[in-house]
């Protein structure tokens, strides 16, 4: 499903974030990437939402090379993936359905439908009773849940996770990487990246370990995968 | 995508950035008041060319030497040319008539004994600009029988070319105004989308396309440039009765005779107009800080 072949990136012709990256991650894993701070795990995940293009190398997802994507194509790829950022990114003047809805919105639904599709993903990360509410209201796990049914409204084949835990306390972050390992359930793809050791223990999932750019290794990983 | 929810997300960016728009709807109001100021100047001098062309009539007089049938052969040509309106014959005699009705002249005519005043032809044109009025002046020098001609001269040639020249200034006035109103409206929605960029950031991180994020500040934009209008209108009315008022009390001068006669119409098409500049400044303003925003 997602491909790296010997992926570069480097930002202002300078800084090295990632070099040589082969990668192969199948449909319906649980990926997770770690790695000390400027390892090239954000350079990753901002990569395959292509954000940002790579300096050499080729990234095939979907069945598509990224890098040839037509401007219009753009908002179609990403409509097919979800992310959960650290810091949220929520529209604070809106409640917390209302942000859910916007996914919907984007992809022109509307009416009744939308409203039972965005209590459906409320309910599943356990958040019906403050659809209501608005993000300053919300605790930061109530927050980052309200991110993560934006994330799975639309039921995306891939969801991305920039350390979806960096702002919570370990009890609240397990709470949301419990959450993440239901939505592989639904064949989701899910590649989360975390710097939390705990988690990475805990979860047992395929982990890749990133320094310096470089792939240095990972474990767990599923026979075939 | 539904229309209802990009207006409803328009009117949400008005709501909250308050500041920003009262100072966009303010510029807004003020360009196009300015522009409704200059085009009121330039309806003003239009005012004063028809006038001022109105005045102009072209009056051939006859050598005494042409005959009746030379004279009304002339006429007709001159009824041919296709800029004029109509021609009057004024006899030797009739002129004489004309002219008795003057104390002074009748008794210098009477010491002369013989009639001094020649025949001579009142031709009204239609388009009487400076140009067609020369043109057609040397089309009449060329036949036999034409004494002099006269057409109120190079006065009103001067007053109708300087006329002219000020209307040319007031377009290139115009031209500037709206183009300084795009930048300086342009400017303004682009501060107002640069402190929505985190939303539009989000927006275009899980897939919104371009026309999605562009549409509301288009309809915000649209919607700020009408009312825009309207608050210029309002201010153009408050300017003419604070004028009327003072002409009327202070110069004695009444400016509603001034006024055409469907007036009240022609306001009304002014303010529609005024809102349609207002409507076109607001969506070309949105479209390059947007757009802007969009391509970085």
């Amino acid at each position: 499903m997602i491909q790296f072949h010997h992926v570069f990136m480097t930002y202002q012709h300078e800084f090295k974030a990632l070099r040589d990256i082969d990668l192969n991650i199948e449909r319906g894993e649980f990926v997770m990437i770690t790695g000390p701070s400027g390892a090239g795990k954000s350079t990753l995940i901002r990569l395959i939402s292509r954000e940002i293009l790579p300096t050499r190398g080729q990234i095939i997802i979907f069945e598509q090379n990224i890098a040839k994507l037509k401007p219009r194509q753009l908002p179609l790829y990403r409509r097919r993936i979800g992310v959960v950022f650290q810091d949220f990114r929520l529209l604070y003047d809106r409640t917390a359905s209302e942000n859910v809805a916007l996914t919907l919105r984007i992809l022109g639904h509307g009416g009744r439908t939308m409203t039972r599709e965005v209590n459906q993903a409320l309910g599943r990360v356990g958040l019906q009773k403050k659809k209501n509410q608005k993000p300053w209201h919300l605790s930061g796990g109530e927050m980052q849940r309200v991110v993560l049914a934006r994330a799975i409204v639309h039921d995306p084949p891939l969801l991305l996770a920039d350390e979806p835990t960096g702002n919570l306390d370990f009890a609240t972050g397990w709470e949301m990487m419990q959450l993440l390992k239901q939505v592989t359930d639904t064949g989701t793809t899910v590649i989360c990246t975390t710097h939390n050791l705990n988690f990475i223990q805990k979860m047992r999932k395929r982990t890749l370990f990133l320094d310096k750019g470089i792939l240095r290794g990972e474990r767990n990983r599923v026979h075939g995968a | 995508m539904a229309l209802s929810f990009l207006v409803q997300e328009a009117f949400r960016g008005l709501l909250r950035s308050k500041r920003l728009n009262l100072l966009s709807l303010g510029a807004m109001s003020m360009s196009l008041m300015a522009l409704g100021l200059v085009l009121l100047l330039n309806f003003g001098i239009l005012q004063v060319t028809h006038f001022v062309q109105d005045k102009i009539e072209v009056v051939v007089f006859l050598n005494d030497q042409a005959a009746e049938p030379e004279i009304e052969s002339f006429i007709t040509k001159i009824r041919d040319y296709p800029l004029v309106a109509g021609v009057e014959y004024l006899s030797k005699a009739r002129a004489l008539e004309e002219f008795s009705g003057d104390e002074t002249l009748r008794e210098f005519l009477e010491v002369l004994g013989s009639n001094p005043l020649p025949a001579s032809l009142r031709i009204g044109l239609m388009e009487k600009t400076p140009a067609n009025v020369n043109r057609f002046v040397t089309w009449l020098k060329q036949f036999a029988g034409v004494g002099e001609v006269s057409y109120g001269g190079g006065d009103a040639d001067r007053v109708l070319k300087a006329l002219q020249f000020v209307r040319l200034c007031v377009m290139i006035l115009t031209a500037s105004l709206v183009l300084s109103a795009i930048i300086i409206i342009a400017n303004i929605i682009s501060l107002m989308v640069f402190a929505r960029r985190e939303e539009i950031g989000i927006m275009r991180i899980i897939g919104a396309s371009n026309g999605f994020i562009r549409g509301p500040f288009l309809i915000w934009g649209i919607f700020q440039g009408a009312v825009g209008g309207l608050v210029a209108a309002g201010l153009l009315y408050i300017i003419w009765l604070v004028l009327r008022y003072y002409s009327l009390h202070e110069l004695g001068l009444n400016l509603d005779a001034l006024l055409p006669a469907d007036a009240g119409l022609q306001a009304l098409r002014g303010m529609a107009g005024l809102m349609l500049v207002g409507c076109f400044l607001g969506l070309v303003g949105s479209l390059v800080s947007v757009g802007r925003q969009l391509n970085e």
